[in-house]
């Protein structure tokens, strides 16, 4: 219990000053991600109701992040986005009863307000370690490119949309310098778990247009876990 | 076999024309020590410096131009979409779609490249009245959240991407977009102005703040000077 007091008194006790504090600011960069897709669906063997997953995907992806808020001492509040791409292969689920086996191109866009605390205690001279997280709101994209459907959909163009809850929790480090116009590098890892909540089929035939073919409630089909490794500056 | 020979025809062709790229190159280039020799100047004569002047702005001003937004909006929208403004409108969705908030479905051509480049142009429009980049992207924030919550729900719901990524995406594209017309703009050359007033129209426009006059004096005793001008 000591050690933990005595913890608690050294990290209320290092108090830097922080440059970029009492601002708002934007940063933005890029991002890398490993994802697992999980399907679930009804077993048609079990006598129960319960979803239980019948498929899981692994595949990486990468993209790009922006976070714009405003920074006090030692607290960040920011409206956060992340964007990933990626390829899946042999991926297989359930849209209102047509299901879909295929490889196409995956895409998860994913918009947040994000709370980063900044940990009053730096090993690092010229970095400071934070960590942060936040409820998420995603989108994610399937469009197969090659795939079988139990519905007349061969030779269509069209996508398969999730959108998804979650949440997002992460650690990172970011460059400790004078001002937000060194463009203070960061360096983040975040660990993010979405649940679909509702599925689209779109048609894309035409890309000027919106054709929803459609809609179903999805609670839970579809779950995903992702880590995700984001670097950038920040901009202003 | 045909296929085979145009092919070889093509070889041929490429080959020769490398040899008389080649043959120019020599020809015309000159030596490093005749091209010292040349009397020109470090760099070109320009009539104008562009750049970006911070201030700070009044309320008055601010409502001032986001009411100018809006109102331009309303104007741009079903010019730019007649289709979807007259066809799929109505004040009944209007009704309906206030107030909504929904992921569209819209293909990335729309959601990775229109919004994004209007953001960043609208976020050029705040530069250009002198805001700083934070404001811009607020204010760029604040004309883009009334467009999608008061103008587009006459056709659709308001939408999450939209919401974020016109100003946000916008703003680092507009940075982007921002530092290359500056650049371009101050090389002088024609080239170069006409690239950056295309890529950064907003620098075109009565109420750019950032367009200073270059005038150049001298003293008659040998002394030289640049005398800027510009209007608050």
């Amino acid at each position: 219990m000591k050690i933990y007091i005595l913890l608690f008194t050294f990290l209320i006790s290092c108090s830097d000053t922080f440059a970029v504090e009492n601002t708002m600011f934007l940063k933005a960069g890029i991002n890398t991600s490993v994802t697992k897709l999980g399907v679930f669906e009804k077993d048609e063997d079990d006598d129960d109701d319960d979803k239980e997953i019948q498929g899981e995907n692994y595949f990486g992806g990468f993209g790009f992040n922006t976070h714009f808020g405003y920074r006090w001492k030692r607290f960040e509040l920011t409206a956060s986005s992340s964007i990933s791409f990626g390829k899946v292969k042999d991926l297989a689920f359930k849209i209102n009863e047509n299901s879909f086996e295929g490889s196409g191109n995956y895409q998860n866009l994913m918009v947040s307000p994000n709370v980063r605390y900044f940990i009053p205690w730096s090993p690092l001279n010229t970095w400071r370690i934070s960590t942060g997280l936040g409820p998420i709101w995603s989108q994610q994209t399937i469009r197969l490119k090659e795939f079988t459907s139990s519905g007349d959909y061969a030779g269509k163009k069209f996508k398969l949309t999730y959108d998804s809850i979650g949440f997002g929790i992460g650690i990172g480090v970011e460059e400790h310098l004078k001002s937000k116009s060194l463009h203070p590098v960061y360096f983040s890892i975040t660990y993010v778990r979405l649940y679909s909540v509702k599925s689209y089929l779109v048609d894309t035939t035409d890309s000027t247009k919106t054709n929803i073919l459609s809609t179903s409630d999805a609670k839970n089909d579809v779950a995903s876990d992702t880590i995700t490794f984001s670097m950038g500056i920040i901009l202003f | 076999m045909v296929s085979n020979q145009a092919n070889q025809i093509k070889k041929q062709l490429m080959k020769y024309i490398l040899i008389l790229l080649f043959t120019i190159q020599f020809a015309s280039a000159l030596e490093p020590s005749q091209i010292d020799n040349i009397k020109q100047p470090e760099t070109r004569q320009k009539k104008y410096h562009y750049t970006y002047i911070d201030r700070d702005h009044t309320q008055r001003e601010n409502v001032m131009h986001a009411s100018i937004v809006y109102g331009i909006s309303w104007l741009v929208y079903p010019i730019s979409q007649p289709e979807t403004f007259f066809d799929e409108g109505s004040f009944r969705k209007y009704k309906d779609n206030f107030g909504k908030l929904v992921f569209d479905q819209d293909e990335p051509f729309w959601n990775w490249i229109v919004h994004p480049i209007s953001g960043s142009q609208l976020y050029l429009y705040y530069r250009a009245n002198g805001y700083n980049r934070i404001d811009s992207l607020t204010m760029s924030f604040i004309s883009s959240t009334l467009f999608e919550f008061t103008v587009e729900i006459y056709t659709e719901p308001a939408s999450i991407q939209d919401l974020y990524q016109t100003p946000i995406l916008g703003a680092v594209m507009g940075v982007g977009i921002e530092n290359l017309s500056m650049y371009l703009l101050n090389t002088g050359n024609m080239f170069g102005k006409v690239l950056g007033h295309l890529i950064n129209p907003m620098t075109l426009f009565w109420f750019y703040e950032g367009k200073m006059m270059l005038t150049p004096s001298y003293n008659g005793k040998g002394k030289v000077g640049l005398n800027f001008y510009m209007d608050f």
